[in-house]
């Protein structure tokens, strides 16, 4: 409960409705337990892909049941929230988690024993059960990482490198806050889709571009200080590290308990890549179609809330640490997640960042649904979008340009 | 030695401290900075859109952007 003083003198209450929803999250590192629990239970090598089947089907369906909270805090009790640090701790809990369900993936994968599992005994497929939900836990701790990177505390960038070591993404905490952050919503961002981008396009785009600039803005950086970009001042080798040191750690324990090393390296990689095409679809959905005005100073519009799009949905929201509040974490990037507001105005999505990843796979169905939305957000006037070089006539026949808009121009 | 803050976040860079990790060591002069050098907290604001301290009085959080542009504009 948090109480304040409007600026016309009244007392006012509020009282934040997810405050200890908050503690959901921490279920994504506990995937690889679930999938454990259902094997123990049901033997059976499809339990293993618990992991994809809660954040596609379980996670959409608490989003169609749970509904949306449109609930912004009042602007007086903001401060207060932002520095209550129980909302931190939340965050925090999630890395130690996650790297112990990492170390207890990676001893089921080397075919440790546990009640319902004997020793060596799962078959590939059931591997590759295991990797697809170690998977969903390094994407969507890539969405952690991304909430303490952005953080002014040196301590919470350090938690985001350790958080983006599963999936070996550390450059992503340089790229995303001063690449992806700074171009968001105009074509050299290679994470922000374009309209008429399939994701399948999008995914080397991204990956690739983001990597590439990741590395020149640290060297930029690097030769401003006269150091080299191959040294441990760099904070892209100073994150990768971490990868290493955590994947290292598992293969060392996995060697202790005398079950498989080198072996289980591939389902390491199939789990990295899973959780890395979640988090680029993500991106994908983030600002398809998007785009900020060029401006006569040469410059694009500073970004503001109609550059992103957002869901109220609580399932997703509760799991990303309000990510889906999208608009106003692009505003206002070191804004702490509870503190997120929902701004009326805002692109919004049919449901919540997870039904919409399902869509983006199934392209004729994302098109039917997102490029009308994509349409009428420009009220008709799709000249203004983002458009892919590839399929922008095309679309520019298909959504000619109001006659009206035209002749004013 | 002046001070010039980020509009948005807040960040503050001080000439007589500069910004070592960023590059800038102490007693860079502000006006010595890329104009497309962007604030290293947020990265949503660039050298352009820093304000001198003492002109300050609140962030844009609330959705007045404060801007190179926006100043220019409210100027005319």
């Amino acid at each position: 409960m948090y109480e304040a003083v409007t600026a016309e003198g009244h007392k006012i209450t509020w009282r934040d409705p997810k405050r200890y929803f908050w503690i959901g999250s921490g279920i994504i590192p506990l995937l690889a337990v679930g999938s454990w629990l259902l094997y123990w239970w049901q033997p059976h090598d499809l339990v293993m892909f618990w992991g994809p089947v809660f954040v596609f089907v379980v996670i959409p369906l608490l989003d169609v049941l749970m509904g949306q909270d449109p609930n912004n805090p009042p602007d007086e009790v903001l401060e207060m929230l932002e520095h209550d640090r129980y909302y931190r701790w939340v965050t925090y809990l999630f890395i130690p988690l996650q790297i112990v369900t990492f170390f207890f993936g990676a001893y089921m994968l080397g075919g440790g024993p546990l009640p319902g599992i004997e020793p060596d005994s799962l078959s590939w497929f059931a591997k590759l059960g295991i990797a697809s939900t170690m998977g969903m836990t390094a994407g969507i701790g890539i969405n952690t990482a991304h909430e303490l990177g952005h953080k002014k505390e040196k301590l919470e960038r350090w938690y985001a490198r350790v958080a983006l070591a599963q999936t070996a993404y550390g450059h992503f905490y340089i790229e995303h806050n001063r690449g992806h952050h700074v171009r968001v919503a105009t074509p050299p961002d290679p994470a922000s889709s374009k309209l008429g981008e399939t994701l399948l396009e999008f995914f080397p785009r991204t990956v690739i571009g983001s990597l590439k600039s990741a590395w020149s803005l640290e060297k930029a950086r690097l030769a401003r200080k006269g150091q080299s970009p191959w040294s441990f001042h760099s904070d892209l080798i100073n994150a990768w590290i971490f990868t290493p040191i955590l994947w290292g750690a598992a293969l060392a324990i996995n060697a202790a308990f005398g079950l498989q090393t080198w072996q289980i390296l591939p389902y390491l990689v199939i789990q990295a890549a899973i959780g890395i095409s979640l988090l680029e679809a993500v991106n994908y959905l983030e600002h398809y179609g998007m785009l900020r005005k060029k401006l006569d100073s040469g410059r694009y519009e500073r970004v503001n809330p109609s550059h992103s799009w957002n869901s109220n949905n609580i399932g997703t929201n509760i799991m990303l640490y309000h990510l889906q509040r999208h608009s106003d974490h692009h505003a206002n990037p070191t804004r702490r997640y509870q503190a997120l507001r929902d701004f009326p105005q805002a692109p919004v999505l049919p449901t919540g960042y997870a039904g919409m990843i399902v869509l983006a796979w199934l392209t004729p169905v994302w098109r039917r649904v997102m490029d009308k939305k994509v349409v009428a957000h420009f009220n008709g006037d799709i000249s203004q979008a983002n458009l892919h070089p590839r399929t922008a006539a095309k679309y520019l026949k298909k959504y000619p340009v109001p006659a009206q808009q035209e002749a004013a121009a | 030695m002046s001070q010039y803050i980020c509009p948005n976040c807040e960040y503050v860079y001080d000439e007589a401290v500069g910004d070592p990790h960023e590059g800038w060591p102490a007693g860079t002069p502000f006006v010595d900075i890329d104009e497309s050098w962007t604030c290293p907290d947020c990265g949503v604001r660039e050298q352009v859109d820093f304000l001198p301290i003492e002109q300050f009085v609140h962030n844009d959080q609330d959705g007045n952007i404060i801007s190179a542009e926006t100043r220019e504009q409210a100027g005319q």
